[in-house]
C-alpha cells in the first residue's frame, strides 16, 4: 500500500489556534525510592472544542498521569512536571503549569472548567456521604449558591444523565446504586458546573458491556447537548473507533502516533498502531483486553529502552537506527503526527 | 430493600443493646465467680484480722456470720440474691467499712467517673489535631517531634509520670498533686463552685492518664488518615476544586475516624484500670483504690459491686461507640 509521505515541519505540533487545551512537550517525573522516573516523555497534543480526543495505550504507558498533569491533581509529593499546558478560556488563557497546585485560580479550573470522570465510580464517591451531598458540594464550590438552588441543580443534572427518579437517588449512597447508576451519578457530578473540557479516564473499564455501550452513548449525548470537548481515556481501541474524533496512541510515555481518528484508522503509519489495528477483530464486536495479543511485555517506564521506545517489540525494526536514535514527530497527513523511522524523510 | 433510615437505625440501635445487656449478665456472673475464687471467704479473712488483735471468735459465732452472709448456701443461690438485690441497686454491706456497698460506691463514683471523662477528652481533644498534622505533614520536623514525644508517651509507665508530676508539684509548686479539693470546698458539699474545683485539681492526673491513650490513638488516627488520604474519592474531591484541607477535614478524616471511635470502649476500661494505679500514687479517692483494698481484705460485696461497675461501664463504653460509629458510617447499620 502507498502512502502520501508528507514533508516533515520542523515545529509540527498541527496549527490549532481554537484549542481548548494545548500541550506542548509535557514530562511528567516521579520521584521513586529507585531514582527519578520518567512517566511521560514530552508529549503534544491538542483537545478541540466539541470533539473527543481518544487516548488509547497499554497499561501503564502514562495515560492517567497525563490527565492529572492537567487536572493538576497529581502527587505533589513526588511528581514533577515539566512542559505546557494552556487552556484556552472565553476570557482568558492560561499555563495550567505555571499555577500553584492549590491556588484559587487552579481550583476555579478544577471541577469547574474541567470536569473529570474516574475509572472505579464505586471508590470514586466517598462511602459515608450520600450521593446528593457530594454532587451539592460540587455546584457550591463554584457557584454562590444557597443549599436548596445547590440541591436543584443537583437533580436536574441527575436527570441530564438520564437518572431515573433522581429525588431518591439524591439521599442514596454511591454503594446503594448499580455500577451503571452510579457511573450516571459520577458523570452528573463531573458536568454539574458545566465544564468546557470533561476528561473520562476509563470510564467504562469497570462495567459490564451492554452498561459500557450504554454509558458511551450517554456521553456522547451530553458532549452534544454540552457543546463539550472531551478526553476519552482508555486501553480498548474499540471504544476510540466508536467515539473519538481525534486519536493519540500511547506507548511507554510517549506518543508514538496521533491524528483525526478517521485517518488513523484508515492509514495507520506506526506499526504499534498497525497491530493494535491486526488485534481488533472488528470495530463492532470487540474483544476485551485485545492489546495483549501483540507479542512480548512493555518494559518498565524505570528502564525504557533507548532509542524508539517500541523497537524491543515492533517487527519492522530498522537495527543500528531505531534501538538508538529517537524518532522525532513526522507529519503524514493534515494533523496526523507519527513518531517512527519508517516514516522519517531522514 | 430499604425499609427507611430511621427504621433500620432503630433496629441496629435495640439489636446492639440487647446484647449489651447480655454482656452485663455475663460480665455479672464473672465477676461474682472471681471473687469466690480465692481460697477461703472474707470470713476467714475477718477471723484471721481478729485473731491478730486477740480477739478470737469462737467456732459457733463464725459459723453463724458465716448463716447470716449466706455463705452455707450454693453458689447459684448467693448469686441469684446478690444479683436481685445489684438490681435494685442493693449491693449488700461492706465488711470493712462496715457501710452499705452502694452508699460507698456513690461516694467514689463522681471523681472517678470525673477522672476517666476527663481524661478521654483531653486525649481526644489532644489526638485529633495532632493526628491531624502529623498525617497532613508527614515528614515535617513537627510530625517528628510529635510522633518521638508520643513514643515517650506509649513507653513511660503513667505511675511513672505520677509520681514524676508528683515530686515536680512539691519541689517547684509547693503543691499536692493528690489533693482533689481546695481547702475551703474539702468538707463542703458538692456544688457547682465544689465541682469545677475539683475538675481543676484533677487536670493533671487526668492528663497523665490521657498521655498514653492520646499517643496511641496520634499513631492510629495518623496511619487511618494516610490511609485513607491515598483514596480515590479524595482524588474525586480535589477534582471538584476542593480547598485541600476543606477536604482532608469532611473526607479522610470522617473515615479515618471510624476505627478511631470504636476504641471509645475500649479506652474507657483502660482509663479506669490505669487510674487505679495513678490513683493510688497520687491518693485521689477513686474506685480504683478502692476496689483494691476490697480485693486484699476479701470484702466480697464491695470487691464485686465494684467489677460489676467497671465491667458494666465498659459495656456501655463499647455501646456508646458501637452507636457513634453507625451515625458516621452508614454501611455499619446495614452489615448487621
Ligand atoms: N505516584 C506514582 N509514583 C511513581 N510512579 C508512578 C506514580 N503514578 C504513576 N506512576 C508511573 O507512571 C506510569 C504511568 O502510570 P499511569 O497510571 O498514567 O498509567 P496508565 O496509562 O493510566 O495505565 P492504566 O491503564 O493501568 O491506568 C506507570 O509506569 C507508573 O508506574
Ligand atoms: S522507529 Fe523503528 S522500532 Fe520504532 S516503531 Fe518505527 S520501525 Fe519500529
Ligand atoms: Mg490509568
Amino acid at each position: 500500500m502507498r502512502r502520501i509521505r508528507v514533508a516533515r515541519t520542523a515545529e509540527n505540533h498541527g496549527v490549532n489556534a481554537d484549542a481548548i487545551v494545548q500541550v506542548r512537550d509535557l514530562t511528567v517525573d516521579f520521584d521513586t525510592v529507585e531514582g527519578r522516573i520518567r512517566a511521560v516523555d514530552g508529549i503534544s497534543f491538542d483537545v478541540l472544542p466539541r470533539r473527543t480526543l481518544g487516548v488509547v495505550g497499554e497499561s501503564g504507558c502514562g495515560k492517567s498521569v497525563t490527565a492529572q498533569a492537567i487536572m493538576r491533581i497529581e502527587d505533589e509529593r513526588t511528581c514533577r512536571l515539566g512542559g505546557s499546558i494552556v487552556l484556552r478560556r472565553d476570557e482568558d488563557t492560561l499555563d495550567l503549569l505555571g499555577l500553584a497546585r492549590d491556588s484559587a485560580q487552579m481550583r476555579e479550573l478544577r471541577g469547574g472548567d474541567i470536569g473529570f470522570i474516574f475509572q472505579e465510580p464505586m471508590t470514586s464517591f466517598s462511602p459515608v456521604h450520600t450521593i446528593g451531598n457530594q454532587i451539592i458540594e460540587a455546584v457550591r464550590l463554584h457557584f454562590n449558591l444557597g443549599k436548596p438552588e445547590a440541591a436543584q441543580r443537583a437533580i436536574e443534572q441527575l436527570r441530564d444523565v438520564g437518572m431515573p427518579n433522581p429525588e431518591h437517588i439524591m439521599s442514596q449512597y454511591a454503594w446503594e446504586l448499580s455500577g451503571g447508576l452510579r457511573q450516571r451519578a459520577m458523570i452528573a457530578m463531573a458536568l454539574v458546573c458545566g465544564p468546557r473540557l470533561l476528561i473520562a479516564d476509563e470510564p467504562t473499564t469497570a462495567l459490564d458491556v451492554t452498561t459500557q455501550a450504554q454509558v458511551l452513548t450517554l456521553l456522547a449525548e451530553l458532549q452534544d447537548r454540552h457543546d463539550m470537548a472531551m478526553m476519552l481515556i482508555t486501553h480498548d481501541l474499540g471504544v476510540v473507533a466508536a467515539a473519538a474524533d481525534d486519536v493519540a496512541i500511547m506507548y511507554l510515555g510517549f506518543i508514538v502516533e496521533r491524528g483525526p481518528a478517521a485517518s488513523i484508522f484508515r492509514d495507520s503509519m506506526h506499526p504499534y498502531t498497525q497491530l493494535l489495528l491486526e488485534s481488533l477483530p472488528s470495530l463492532t464486536r470487540r474483544r476485551r483486553g485485545a492489546l495483549k495479543a501483540i507479542g512480548g511485555t512493555v518494559p518498565r517506564a524505570g528502564n525504557r529502552p533507548a532509542g524508539c521506545p517500541f523497537h524491543t517489540r515492533c517487527p519492522s525494526a530498522i537495527w543500528g537506527v531505531c534501538d538508538r536514535i529517537l524518532p522525532g514527530p513526522t507529519q503524514v497527513a493534515e494533523h496526523h503526527v507519527v513518531n517512527c523511522h519508517l516514516h522519517d524523510p531522514q | 430493600m430499604r425499609a427507611g433510615k430511621s427504621r433500620s437505625l432503630g433496629n441496629f440501635i435495640l439489636y446492639r443493646t440487647s446484647i449489651s445487656v447480655v454482656t452485663i449478665f455475663a460480665a455479672s456472673v464473672i465477676s461474682f465467680i472471681i471473687i469466690q475464687l480465692p481460697p477461703g471467704d472474707f470470713v476467714s479473712s475477718y477471723v484471721a484480722q481478729l485473731s491478730q488483735t486477740g480477739a478470737i471468735g469462737s467456732t459457733e459465732s463464725i459459723e453463724q456470720l458465716r448463716r447470716d452472709y449466706g455463705l452455707d448456701q450454693p453458689m447459684v443461690v448467693r448469686y441469684l440474691r446478690w444479683a436481685a438485690g445489684a438490681i435494685r441497686g442493693d449491693f449488700g454491706m461492706s465488711l470493712q467499712w462496715n457501710r452499705e456497698v452502694s452508699g460507698l460506691i456513690g461516694e467514689y463514683m463522681g471523681l472517678t467517673l470525673m477522672l476517666a471523662v476527663l481524661g478521654l477528652l483531653l486525649a481526644w481533644g489532644l489526638a485529633l489535631p495532632i493526628g491531624l498534622y502529623n498525617a497532613m505533614y508527614r515528614g515535617s520536623m513537627g510530625d517528628y517531634a510529635f510522633s518521638a514525644f508520643g513514643m515517650i508517651g506509649i513507653a513511660v509507665p503513667n505511675f511513672l509520670l505520677a509520681l514524676f508530676a508528683l515530686f515536680i508539684g512539691f519541689r517547684y509548686f509547693n503543691a499536692d498533686l493528690g489533693a482533689i479539693h481546695s481547702p475551703r470546698y474539702v468538707d463542703a458539699p458538692w456544688s457547682v463552685g465544689r465541682f469545677f474545683d475539683a475538675l481543676w485539681h484533677m487536670l493533671v492526673p487526668a492528663l497523665i492518664l490521657a498521655l498514653a491513650i492520646m499517643s496511641r490513638l496520634v499513631r492510629v488516627l495518623r496511619a487511618n488518615l494516610l490511609d485513607e488520604m491515598s483514596r480515590p474519592y479524595v482524588v474525586t474531591a480535589r477534582a471538584k476544586g476542593m480547598r485541600e484541607l476543606t477536604l482532608v477535614l469532611k473526607y479522610p478524616l470522617r473515615l479515618a475516624l471510624n476505627p478511631f471511635v470504636s476504641t471509645i470502649g475500649l479506652t474507657l476500661p483502660t482509663l479506669i484500670s490505669g487510674s487505679i494505679i495513678v490513683s493510688m500514687v497520687l491518693n485521689i479517692p477513686t474506685l480504683g483504690p478502692l476496689l483494691l483494698q476490697a480485693l486484699q481484705g476479701q470484702d466480697m460485696f464491695l470487691a464485686s459491686a465494684i467489677l460489676l461497675i467497671l465491667s458494666t461501664l465498659a459495656v456501655v463504653g463499647t455501646l456508646l461507640s458501637d452507636l457513634l460509629l453507625s451515625w458516621i458510617d452508614p454501611r455499619i447499620r446495614l452489615e448487621s
